[in-house]
């Protein structure tokens, strides 16, 4: 938690930066108090805490000062042999590729005709202007964005050529040829934007979709169903659950079933840093649904956050599918049980039906508590009638992910049976487009927010946590009450 | 239990089966056929579709918009394009057709011998090589036949005639009219102004209700004489809106008030649907 704070406080106070003097002399004080106290359990614990906040804002200082050094020192030619470090991004008319010049500590972006074909690992001669990259408008931060993946640089114009040659890891390589076999099946067997929906769905984002259907998706506040990101991955992974116990399964099987599933998903996606993060959140939820100890894996989430700043501190700030992912998966893990407690009563004897669609109200629901306030922090809007249209569509989703999955496995081997399943998916996929069309075009879908303060996202947060006391301490005099 | 459940779920979809396979029957005995001039922003891409038949004129300058617009129009069983057109090898006409071939089975392509040496131009001659689509060389005389009442003609580049020329590839660009009873089409890529009398020479009939005006309402095609020829009751000017060439030109558009043509335009209107119920009717335009 307070490592969690560090990272925080650095990194939420940039620009300024640190001299890493500084977080050297509390540190020395702090192991004299440790070595004077060492028999007294709060003065520990309380050095030691001190200690890994200390050491969080370290870590991040360490990155921004690099980020700045970089800034500082721009380049304005780059010419040199350079590898693809990663899947390249296919955008409309042209595709990024991140780059990492042989021998060097920073990456490249390079924007590339649309027409070649690259693939990840590629070594290439490259020559062009480079330049530090510039944020288009102030609420997002694309040269932090792309300095927190070590890429400092972009060029709009280079020449590139082959080399014929490919440095990367085999296995990876192959993860990815299987990923574009997979989006060649789908966007060859449905029309768009069926077929970017379950793209979104099976191998996670919403690229392959028109921009007015992206639009539609954000007006609804639906565009987690095609992201890569815990609260996905989590509410995927509730279904395939439910699922799993609808077709027969044990709930310990339902559970490996889902990890399973969580686990196909990542790989799909191309083994992403995103995905392997969202999937992570994923199965330590579900293995805390498992237990039936949803409310104390708090723990082991903050454990997983705390790793994954570790390896790289920026995420906490500039990366919004982290923040996403880890608050909705807390949204799920101290709210979801509260409400299932007090509603307990009074949803006993209800049909399934209705206990499904409420589950996915009350799943929804507590995630959207805590992602609220960065929607409207990171994106300036916000989306009204939310819950009624994930009500209406999350219950489907699942199932046509499952319809859809099963298609492609079938389409690899034999392609006209898998013709008629590509059908049956297309219904579904139909339907939840045309509900997430339908309410994006009523007037009062979502309602512009534009400058919602940083102040205000600490307010919300502080009522929240109060709310979550309240009910938690009404809930527990309840149950005292009824025992 | 569980067994009975497999049973439902197998007859339902087997019922949700049957119901498509139906809907493909009554859809491709529907005979009436739609002309649209898909707004696909600044570049050109027309469909002409009868059933389960499709031509597709030019595929606009964007892979995604292309296939945005196809999804809209052609039913979601059919993943055929019959026959594609490229009127002339220039980005805002081809660079949506490398993503069709991609993603659609694509019976066969009509194109020029002339190139324009660019990485789009590589890569759709790439593909159509590598997925052995059938490519036939555009010259008059040439006709594509939609149903047996539908039919287009190529009537230019003539037979002699030498498109191979890199630097101005809109003079080689194909021209084609759609006939479908007494309702006619014309189609005319970016065909360029010079040439206007040669094709009026070479086609003593140019008459058409619908004109596709050439190069987006360039100043530089589709002359008084050539309006005259063709006496277009409609013009649909294919153009994206705010476009950088200033595109339709205003003399062109004088040129089209003073033939006493309706001008429709894909960038105030969007989609230009037509759609012809039989070759006895005119085909009307959708609202």
């Amino acid at each position: 938690m307070s490592f969690l704070a560090g990272v925080a406080l650095v990194s939420f106070g940039y620009p300024f930066i640190w001299d890493s003097f500084y977080f050297f002399i509390p540190v020395l004080f702090l192991l004299i108090i440790l070595l004077v106290f060492y028999d007294n359990p709060k003065a520990v614990i309380s050095a030691f805490s001190i200690l890994l906040l200390i050491f969080g804002g370290w870590m991040t200082n360490r990155k921004l000062v690099e980020a700045d050094y970089f800034k500082n020192n721009p380049q304005s030619e780059f010419f040199g042999e350079v590898e693809i470090i990663s899947d390249p991004a296919m955008k409309d008319g042209y595709q990024d590729l991140a780059v990492k010049p042989s021998g060097k500590n920073y990456g490249i972006l390079l924007r590339a005709s649309a027409y070649q074909e690259f693939s990840y690992g590629e070594i290439l001669k490259v020559s062009g202007a480079v330049e530090i990259p510039k944020n288009m408008d102030d609420k997002f931060d694309y040269r932090m964005y792309l300095a927190k993946e070590d890429i400092f640089y972009i060029s709009k114009k280079p020449v590139i050529q082959k080399t014929g040659k490919n440095n990367g890891s085999k296995i990876f390589f192959w993860i990815l040829e299987f990923k574009k076999v997979v989006q060649r099946k789908i966007a060859s067997s449905l029309p768009v934007p069926e077929s970017g929906l379950l793209e979104g769905l099976v191998i996670g984002g919403s690229a392959s979709l028109p921009k007015g259907i992206q639009e539609a998706f954000s007006r609804t506040g639906t565009t987690h169903i095609v992201a890569v990101s815990g609260y996905n991955v989590t509410i995927v992974a509730e279904y395939l659950m439910m699922l799993g116990i609808a077709i027969g399964l044990w709930r310990k099987q339902a559970f490996w079933f889902a990890v399973f599933g969580i686990s196909v998903f990542v790989f799909m996606c191309g083994l992403p840093a995103s995905a392997v993060r969202a999937g992570v959140m994923g199965i330590l939820l579900l293995w805390a649904m498992k237990n039936g100890r949803l409310a104390n894996s708090g723990n082991a989430i903050l454990f997983a956050a705390s790793v994954m700043l570790v390896r790289n501190p920026l995420l906490l700030r500039y990366d919004a599918g982290f923040q996403l992912s880890f608050l909705a998966t807390v949204g799920v893990i101290y709210f979801y049980p509260l409400i299932e407690r007090s509603s307990h009563s009074f949803m006993e004897e209800k049909g399934a039906v209705l206990k499904l669609l409420f589950e996915t109200l009350a799943l929804t629901f507590s995630a959207q508590m805590l992602v609220l306030p960065i929607l409207m922090y990171s994106f300036g809007s916000l989306s009204i009638i939310s819950l009624l249209v994930n009500l209406l569509i999350l219950p489907i989703i699942s199932f046509s992910m499952m319809l859809g999955f099963f298609a492609i496995s079938t389409g690899f081997i034999f392609y006209p049976i898998a013709k008629l399943l590509f059908w049956l998916t297309y219904i579904p996929l139909r339907y939840e487009i045309a509900v997430v069309e339908f309410f994006s075009s009523l007037k009062y879908a979502s309602i512009e927010i534009s400058n919602f303060p940083w102040w205000g996202v600490g307010v919300w947060y502080i009522m929240l946590f109060g709310l979550f006391q309240a009910v938690k301490m009404k809930t527990i005099e309840k149950i005292s009450n009824e025992s | 239990m569980n067994h009975r459940k497999k049973i439902y779920s197998g007859l339902i979809s087997l019922a949700v089966l049957t119901s498509i396979f139906a809907g493909i029957i009554t859809h491709s005995k529907n005979e009436s056929l739609k002309v649209v001039f898909l707004d696909v922003g600044q570049g050109d891409a027309i469909l002409i579709e009868q059933g389960e038949k499709q031509i597709l004129i030019d595929g606009g300058p964007s892979g995604k918009k292309i296939l945005e617009e196809l999804g809209k129009y052609v039913p979601f069983w059919d993943r055929k394009i019959d026959v594609v057109i490229a009127t002339h090898p220039d980005s805002d006409h081809i660079s949506g057709l490398v993503d069709v071939l991609k993603n659609y089975e694509v019976g066969e392509i009509i194109k020029t011998d002339a190139s324009s040496g660019t990485d789009v131009d590589k890569a759709l001659l790439g593909l159509i090589s590598d997925k052995k689509i059938e490519s036939q060389a555009a010259e008059k005389g040439l006709a594509v036949k939609l149903s047996d009442q539908a039919r287009l003609d190529i009537i230019a580049p003539r037979v002699d005639e030498n498109v191979f020329e890199e630097k101005d590839t809109n003079s080689g660009s194909i021209v084609a009219m759609l006939a479908y009873g007494k309702n006619k089409f014309l189609f005319t890529g970016d065909f360029p102004i010079e040439k206007d009398s040669g094709l009026i020479a070479d086609n003593p009939d140019l008459k058409a209700q619908v004109l596709k005006i050439s190069h987006h309402g360039s100043k530089n095609a589709t002359s008084g004489e050539f309006l005259k020829a063709v006496s277009p009751e409609t013009a649909v000017i294919s153009v994206g809106k705010g476009n950088r060439y200033g595109h339709p030109a205003q003399e062109t558009l004088e040129r089209l008030k003073s033939a006493g043509s309706e001008i429709l335009r894909t960038d105030e209107r969007g989609d230009v649907v037509f759609e012809c119920r039989g070759i006895a009717q005119k085909c009307v335009l959708e609202q």
